[in-house]
């Protein structure tokens, strides 16, 4: 990453403002709750408000908010699920039951993903999630996205 | 590596934890295992009594000899009186002319006379009341009955004699539909009770075919039907469990008797 974005050159506006994408993401999330779709509305927000010519920053925008796309799947599911159960005609079953705690891991997983990520980055490390992080790689730095992981 | 493959490798490591504790969740069966775990085998056991003795008032039960014999032989066969796992489990003939057999929290069975009208065999019958048998060792009558009605509903009706809720709950569990994994694990325990008592589960998948062929799939007018969804794959289920070695026969002599006394009974019946 370093011939593509030199971490050494970095601002400390540009860790501030890579740091904020994932913070944006819980303060969001939080406001939002139980509407999962608040969060990625907050990242898209960010990413098209926050015009940063430095694709450090940028990547770390598309990670923060493509990571929240299966998340708002999953909980809306989860949502819609809980409210058929709740007010029609569905029972809590096995099946229930066992995506709601998958859904709930994967909350949190994210939750602290997205901690580590912003305390991470405000610190100049680049550090790329699973599968998503090679997306906005791909997305970022198109002419080279073979860059090593979490550093 | 490729970025597609590099991608597709990555996902594949994001999605498989997610249904492995999603299976793993489900086959823990805390549902189950909180439904049931409500009540004792002994609240069970009463509260099936209380409302087989609402029952008993409100329809009447066919004594004869003929059906009672062929009954006994089918009770007989299955080892209810001795085997220690399968005691408990009672039978009773009710005048009606639905063709359906239901099973009650704690052990009884109620078998409609139409029921055994409709069957071609002895063996057709027992096959149907394995398939009961099955949901009284599993309990899923009563894990249905608290999802639906709720613990303390159950449990203040072991206590208090309530005819309302009675007959809310006699309704439900005629018209309650079971869930697949609930029809299949009877299904299965039926072919296997089948099986030790050299009855060939074959039966009951007969039972079956003729039931949708008559009546044409699923349909709640016909309680047994309503109950058992998804016929074809049961049917199909059943035949691969046939029975290997060479049947041995129900012996019912009085098994025509017993069918001309279900024909047409006199039915002015509330509840089924």
């Amino acid at each position: 990453m370093d011939s593509i974005c030199n971490l050494k050159d970095l601002k400390d506006s540009e860790m501030e403002q890579a740091s904020l994408a994932y913070l944006m993401t819980l303060m969001v999330g939080f406001i939002g709750l139980p509407l999962p779709i608040i969060n990625l509305i907050g990242t898209i927000l960010y990413l098209l408000l926050n015009k940063s010519q430095s694709r450090f920053v940028k990547f770390h925008q598309y990670q923060a908010m493509l990571s929240q796309i299966p998340i708002v799947a999953m909980n809306s599911v989860a949502l819609g699920w809980t409210i058929s159960i709740i007010w029609g005609s569905g029972h809590i079953s096995n099946l229930y039951l066992g995506y709601l705690v998958a859904a709930i891991i994967f909350n949190l997983t994210d939750f602290v993903y997205n901690i580590v990520a912003a305390s991470k980055v405000r610190k100049g490390a680049m550090y790329s999630f699973l599968f998503f992080g090679t997306l906005s790689q791909r997305i970022v730095f198109p002419e080279q996205f073979n860059i090593p992981r979490n550093r | 590596m490729n970025f597609w493959a590099r991608i597709l490798k990555e996902l594949v490591y994001l999605v498989i934890p997610f249904f492995i504790i999603w299976t793993t969740v489900f086959y823990l069966d805390f549902v189950d295992t909180t439904t049931a775990s409500g009540l004792s085998p002994e609240q069970e056991k009463k509260l099936g009594d209380k409302i087989m003795g609402w029952i008993y008032e409100k329809e009447r039960r066919i004594r004869n000899p003929a059906i009672d014999s062929v009954i006994h032989s089918i009770e007989e066969r299955f080892n209810l009186q001795t085997d220690t796992t399968l005691q408990g489990v009672r039978i009773t003939v009710m005048e009606s002319k639905q063709v359906n057999a239901f099973a009650l929290p704690g052990g009884n069975i109620v078998v409609l006379s139409g029921l055994i009208d409709f069957c071609d065999s002895p063996e057709e019958v027992a096959g149907v009341l394995a398939h009961e048998i099955g949901h009284i060792q599993e309990r899923h009558v009563l894990k249905n009955l608290t999802q639906q009605m709720g613990l303390a509903v159950l449990t203040s009706l072991i206590f208090n004699h309530n005819a309302a809720v009675l007959h809310d709950l006699v309704t439900n569990i005629i018209g309650a539909s079971f869930t697949r994994d609930y029809e299949e694990k009877a299904d299965e325990f039926a072919s296997k009770i089948m099986r030790k008592s050299n009855l060939d589960p074959q039966h009951l998948a007969d039972f079956l075919l003729r039931m949708e062929l008559k009546f044409g799939g699923p349909d709640p007018v016909f309680g047994f039907l309503s109950t058992h969804p998804a016929n074809s794959e049961r049917i199909q289920f059943i035949g691969k469990m046939k029975l290997k070695s060479k049947e041995i026969k129900l012996d019912c002599p009085s098994w025509k008797k017993a069918k001309i006394a279900c024909q047409s009974p006199n039915n002015q019946s509330d509840i089924f």
